[in-house]
């Protein structure tokens, strides 16, 4: 067996829960069947869908780069099965893999992982921006 | 090298600052690797200013997205100074890929799709060129101190 172990594929009953927000994220589900849901907690502390996703598709990919908690929750809206890949699964395969990829899934995933936080960055400041009105009746400009 | 079949020319190229390596919209055909130098990546706002998405520094790959995925050039690249890097043509990449691990294949097309997703709904600032020269500037002068110290010492 090579150092990451073999994958496992997992199967989920309609409306599991695959993990929640917050939750310390390791694994990246590649869907094989089924349906999953991406949910959120909005400001009220209800679940709101993000996305959903079906065969083919990838969610929890935050994992590969970044160790951060999980930015969103996933659930099964039918019967689905997946296959899971660790953190570790992933660095055993870049270990063996040609530089030229290896350097590119590394570059990629830091670009996700700036992207994402630039976004995150984004959000956050115009949630909490004045508006321009704000800022005439603060400066006293035009 | 004339000639020669099977022989692999390394193709390198060199750019000076401000030149445009390739362009938001292009159609892609080589991904990079940067040698020396630095690279800014930059995108267009809905307004139509250059607000930079990121720099590639030295070792790192750019302009990969749009070989592996068909799409066209995301973002546009240009130099940032000197620059030297390899053009990998869109066949060595397609055949590394398709030898690569199928679960690595996988993430790698879907992170590059994640990102298109992502950088699609971001707004970015548009560059504040006065803040760029005041960092560059910084920079420079970062770098004459620490020469400096390097002489004295």
């Amino acid at each position: 067996m090579s150092a990451g172990g073999s994958l496992t594929r997992k199967r989920f009953a309609e409306g599991d829960l695959i993990f929640m927000e917050g939750d310390p994220g390791d694994e990246t589900f590649l869907i094989q069947t089924g349906k999953i849901e991406i949910i959120k907690r909005d400001a009220t502390g209800m679940f709101e869908p993000v996305a959903v996703l079906g065969p083919g598709q990838v969610f929890g990919e935050m994992a590969l780069a970044t160790s951060k908690p999980r930015a969103a929750g996933a659930r099964a809206l039918a019967d689905s099965e997946v296959i899971a890949v660790s953190r570790a699964q992933v660095a055993a395969k870049l270990k063996d893999a040609d530089p030229f990829i290896a350097a590119l899934f590394r570059i990629l995933a830091g670009n996700l992982e700036a992207i994402v936080a630039r976004k995150s960055k984004e959000e956050k400041r115009s949630a909490a921006k004045p508006t321009a009105q704000d800022l005439d009746a603060l400066t006293g400009e035009e | 090298m004339s000639g020669d079949k099977g022989v692999k020319v390394l193709n390198r190229r060199t750019f000076y600052k401000g030149d445009v390596i390739f362009h938001e919209g292009d159609e892609g055909a080589v991904a990079y690797v940067l040698q020396q130098g630095r690279v800014r990546i930059t995108r267009k706002t809905d307004s139509g200013e250059q607000a930079t998405l990121g720099f590639v520094e030295e070792g790192g790959v750019f302009g990969e997205m749009a070989l592996i995925d068909k799409s066209p050039r995301m973002a546009s690249a240009i130099a940032d100074g000197a620059v030297v890097c390899i053009a990998i043509p869109e066949e060595t990449v397609r055949a590394k890929l398709k030898a690569s691990d199928p679960v690595l294949r996988t993430l790698i097309v879907m992170l590059i799709r994640m990102i298109r997703t992502m950088a699609d709904q971001t707004t970015l600032p548009p560059d504040d060129l006065k803040a760029l020269a005041a960092a560059a500037e910084a920079e420079a002068h970062a770098a004459a101190v620490a020469a400096e110290k390097g002489q004295t010492s």
